[in-house]
């Protein structure tokens, strides 16, 4: 056991040492090599009431590496490793294995430990090969397919659900899949991207085509997900030349048609504004033609469920709002709140973060939701404490 | 051999004439036709000093006209990669992390720029000392050392600027603009400009270190340090699109 946790600081400590000792001569290395990426420290408490809760701390690390083979071939990885500690882990003797988790066709989630109260998990949720030609790019393997506009809700994103609430792991998993972009012009792209599964019924390929007119941008969208046919379609411009909009909305319509199939219209829309001195707000509204779905509200909750697109919320009407600014240069604070009508559901998500330099940030964010079940009540909380060092 | 030394001095001492003979109207267009190309690239380090901590950051940037241009952010690590493309009047932001180009509102233009002294709209510049402004000679000054000219800059009454009157000092020998005092309409200082560590950049003689010095915050300051500036590169339209903010390096 202390063996394990030394080999595991040795590991990275060598890593943080390698990065530090390597600013000289990755200059010399910059052309073919480049790595980036961040180390963690990240605090969570969780409860319902004061006599309850549970902490849980971890050490994350991303790392991010870039091998450039030759002018138009590029080789990316991303690994994220995570040290979970704390009662968190104790109390919860199948941590190790609920973490564990690859949905990708190919297996590339590890445990080097997995004791009674420590648990190392590493993934690499990026594993690609990127060709670039002059009209064209060509990516093979586990990568990020982002086609969404919003920043709560993402109908379109049908490779990669965004989790709103999920701030930890803004990257996402990726996607193992075949990515095709030709490029027509320099503002317009044809997309075409294959998600093959081991499960006949869990593939997703679809087609876009993105043109920006009239000062908008555009996006339509046809394929299969899942079970469904998808069409879909989004924009992005603005109004008065002043105010962001944008909406995206994608409709499922079954490839079989039984009793307990039926065709889904999932939708969002959303305003911006960015104020001169930096404050930023963001309205936007959700619609689902399906009514409330439990099994969205547990994926809410738990982040190592994932949401889909078709079921983005545990709501058929939601609406979110979002002001972000800085408080003072250095501290910015922001505040998130979302409300869906089935069962009142309330989440909110206030957090501020201070720049201690160039590199390091700490972050305290705090989550609570509330609804209407069984009587108007809390539904539980989280606070976070982050530390993150960038290199 | 005394002749050809007897005309070039002429020739000099006839230059230097006709120079002390322009008008504040041709000073003016000169060193601004000096910072500017029909299409130019930059690689900066901008720092944004305040009495208790400073934050550096770098980039590169590419412009064509005053429509286009493109930044690359290559510095500190948590921005490295993240890019901005403004086309007239739309602006887009390529975030590498999460493969998202995302179409930012156009209010965001007239923000302060990453919390600097310098605003969007001072990096994509889109007045003109030149065109927004009179121009009036009101005497000769020394800047480090430098024989210059004073200029008094007013604004013209249709120019959407936001300075009540702007006095410059450009070198005389070089036409640069060394020292530049912005007076809000109340005649009031408000910030001081220099341009210093005068090198060739891009083929010009330039100052290669521009401060930005709020004159009623003590300790406040942002500098712009220029590593690379070249003029006029061959670039197209094309090189300002969504789909090449997530190629460019």
């Amino acid at each position: 056991m202390f063996n394990k946790i030394k080999y595991t600081l040795l590991l990275l400590l060598a890593f943080v040492s390698h990065v530090f000792g390597q600013t000289e001569s990755t200059k010399k290395w910059s052309k073919y090599v480049a790595v980036n990426g961040y180390l963690k420290n990240m605090q969570t408490v969780s409860f319902t009431n004061a006599d309850n809760l549970v902490g849980l701390h971890f050490l994350h690390n991303r790392f991010n590496a870039k091998l450039f083979l030759t002018k138009s071939i590029t080789v990316n990885a991303s690994m994220r490793n995570r040290l979970f500690y704390g009662e968190g882990v104790k109390n919860n003797p199948f941590f190790g294995k609920q973490t564990d988790v690859d949905n990708g066709l190919v297996d590339m989630s590890f445990l080097p430990v997995n004791e009674k109260a420590l648990v190392m998990h590493t993934i690499f949720d990026r594993a690609n090969v990127n060709f670039s030609l002059k009209k064209m790019d060509i990516t093979l393997g586990r990568q990020r397919i982002n086609w969404g506009i919003n920043v709560a809700w993402n109908p379109n994103d049908i490779f990669n659900t965004y989790n709103f609430i999920n701030f930890d792991y803004e990257e996402r998993p990726g996607s193992d899949a075949v990515y095709i972009e030709y490029y027509p012009t320099g503002m317009s792209s044809m997309n075409f991207a294959v998600k093959p599964a081991k499960n006949d019924s869990s593939w997703v390929a679809a087609l876009m085509y993105k043109f920006n007119k009239n000062l908008y941008d555009f996006q339509v969208l046809g394929g299969v997900y899942n079970q469904d046919f998808v069409l879909g379609g989004g924009w992005a411009g603005s109004i008065k030349n002043a105010i962001g909009f944008k909406g995206e909305a994608s409709w499922f319509l079954p490839q079989q048609n039984t009793l307990d199939t039926t065709t889904v219209l999932v939708s969002s829309a959303s305003f911006d504004y960015s104020f001169e001195n930096s404050m930023y707000v963001n309205f936007s509204v959700y619609y689902n033609t399906q009514d409330f779905n439990q099994a969205s509200l547990l994926a809410l909750q738990n982040t190592s469920l994932q949401l889909t697109a078709k079921n983005l919320f545990p709501s058929q009407w939601a609406f979110f709002a979002q002001t972000s600014g800085n408080i003072t240069p250095l501290l910015n604070g922001s505040i998130a709140l979302m409300y869906g009508t089935n069962s009142n559901l309330l989440f909110a998500m206030p957090s501020i973060t201070y720049s201690i330099s160039n590199n390091w940030d700490i972050m305290l964010l705090g989550q609570s939701y509330f609804g209407d079940f069984s009587g108007y009540k809390n539904l539980g909380n989280s606070i976070f404490l982050r530390l993150k060092w960038s290199f | 051999m005394k002749k050809i030394i007897f005309t070039v001095v002429g020739i000099l001492s006839l230059l230097t004439v006709s120079a002390q003979q322009l008008t504040a109207d041709e000073i003016i267009k000169k060193a601004e036709d000096k910072i500017r190309g029909n299409s130019s690239y930059a690689e900066f380090t901008i720092q944004i000093i305040r009495p208790k901590w400073t934050r550096e950051m770098q980039a590169k940037v590419w412009s064509l006209g005053t429509k286009y241009s493109l930044i690359l952010i290559t510095a500190p690590a948590k921005e490295k990669g993240t890019v901005f493309l403004k086309r007239d009047k739309e602006i887009w932001n390529w975030v590498p992390s999460i493969s998202r180009t995302i179409k930012l509102p156009p209010s965001m233009m007239s923000q302060s720029w990453m919390g600097s002294d310098f605003t969007n709209d001072d990096l994509v510049k889109e007045s003109s000392m030149e065109k927004d402004y009179t121009h009036k000679l009101v005497g000769d000054s020394v800047v480090d050392g430098r024989d210059c000219y004073k200029i008094e800059l007013t604004p013209k009454p249709d120019a959407a600027v936001v300075w009540g009157k702007i006095i410059t000092f450009i070198d005389k020998k070089d036409f640069l603009q060394l020292r530049t005092e912005f007076y809000d309409e109340d005649g009031y200082l408000v910030n001081i400009m220099t341009g210093k560590d005068i090198k060739m950049l891009g083929g010009k003689l330039l100052p290669s270190k521009m401060e930005m010095i709020p004159v009623d915050k003590p300790g406040n300051k942002t500098v712009l340090i220029y590593q690379k500036l070249e003029f006029d590169i061959q670039i197209s339209e094309d090189f300002f699109s969504v789909n090449n903010m997530k190629r460019v390096k």
